[in-house]
């Protein structure tokens, strides 16, 4: 802030760092005058701008990696400025419309004649036909004038079930990360427990996604790999003595959770666990066959998870 | 749908879930019946002898009703373990 008046907000440090900055590529020869400076410093600035919003689409998952960040923003960029002519256009037809010129029959006719010009260059910004541009339409609400850049761009704006969708992929993702990194949380447990429904569905789809399946077609001997290591691990743990009547148990729960509603657990209510062991345990288990695959085929071959339909192995 | 669901692994895979699973609920069961006193034990091998399913049921429901938090435990456990292995 300036000593000399206090409202400046611009500090004088603030003012001596950009006047060094200046001298310094006036002496390095990358400018030869102030206005030349003044241009090297706002595209830095920009740049400097752009890789922020770059990383802020990293960081809240909107891009996966840096070349998505630099596509939408590139995108951004391009409606910003499209939407700002459009505006500016659609304000001056507004003027016309709203003056007394256009009331007035004798010169209404030259008015119009402006107007058609305003609606031609609103048309060739946005690469329709004529006739599809509505003044009145435009004028009328702000959100019209996003729709038309965003259909001129080609984008569509998402539907709240595709945003839900992509909130659920990114959910699994990070479920599957954990389980490839061998930190799955109680919490993340609990919270496919509280809704195995939801988390089938979502393993169920990934599983059929086509390069998924393609890759499981393709690579026979990483199965018969994971396969003979996960039997070992199931041998290895089938020759630990069980008591008799733990065995009896778990028989009594795997028949009983077959029976689904009409189970004796639930029959019987108040114990908790009855009546969420079916669905829990398939979920459970697929995610544990999912953990399976990942860890093999991730040692294995350094596969990223980009070919599951996962993030990329960090 | 579970089937189905199944289905979409290659053929080995399915005994596979099912083994893993298995080994999930031995260890939760496991680690109820090791709290159980020597008289427990007794009284549930009589039950799961000669007891009605009902009788099997309320024993578990009354003597294993930490079995939800084990299995949620175990879980967590296996897939460290099989991370490590």
């Amino acid at each position: 802030m300036s000593i000399e008046n206090p409202n400046n907000l611009y500090s004088e440090e603030e003012a001596f760092e950009e006047a060094n900055k200046m001298k310094k590529l006036i002496d390095e020869g990358k400018a030869s005058n102030y206005d030349e400076v003044e241009k090297i410093i706002n595209q830095e600035n920009k740049a400097f701008e752009e890789a922020n919003k770059m990383r802020e689409k990293i960081e809240s998952g909107e891009a996966k990696d840096y070349n998505e960040a630099e596509r939408l923003v590139e995108i951004e960029e391009q409606k910003t400025l499209l939407k700002q002519q459009i505006k500016e256009l659609v304000a001056n037809a507004e003027i016309i419309l709203n003056s007394k010129e256009y009331q007035d029959p004798e010169q209404k006719k030259e008015q119009t004649k402006l107007l058609e010009e305003y609606r031609n260059k609103i048309a060739q910004l946005l690469n329709l036909p004529q006739e599809q541009i509505y003044i009145l339409d435009l004028i009328k609400n702000n959100e019209n004038i996003d729709k038309v850049v965003n259909e001129s761009l080609g984008l569509k704006e998402k539907s709240s079930k595709e945003k839900e969708e992509e909130k659920n992929k990114q959910e699994l993702d990070e479920i599957i990360k954990e389980v490839i990194e061998g930190n799955i949380t109680i919490e993340t447990i609990m919270k496919i427990m509280t809704n195995p429904k939801k988390y089938m569905e979502l393993i169920s789809s990934r599983i059929q996604d086509p390069k998924f399946q393609e890759y499981l077609k393709k690579n026979p001997d990483k199965i018969k790999a994971m396969v003979e290591k996960l039997n070992n691990f199931i041998n290895k743990e089938k020759q630990a003595a069980v008591p008799e009547d733990v065995e009896k148990a778990k028989g009594l729960i795997k028949k009983e959770e077959g029976k689904g509603k009409e189970s004796l657990f639930k029959k019987a209510g108040g114990w908790e666990t009855a009546f969420v062991f079916g669905s829990f345990s398939l979920t459970m288990l697929l995610l544990l066959i999912f953990m399976g695959v990942f860890k093999i085929w991730e040692k294995a071959t350094g596969w990223n998870l980009d070919v599951g339909g996962g993030k990329g192995k960090k | 749908m579970d089937q189905d669901f199944l289905n979409l692994l290659p053929e080995e895979l399915k005994n596979i879930a099912t083994d893993l699973y298995d080994i999930v609920l031995k260890r939760s069961l496991m680690r109820g019946y090791e709290n159980l006193s020597e008289e427990d034990k007794a009284k549930m091998t009589e039950i799961f002898n000669s007891g009605t399913e009902e009788e099997k049921i309320d024993f578990l429901k009354t003597h294993f009703s930490d079995l939800q938090r084990y299995i949620i435990e175990e879980t967590q456990k296996l897939m460290t373990e099989l991370k490590k292995d």
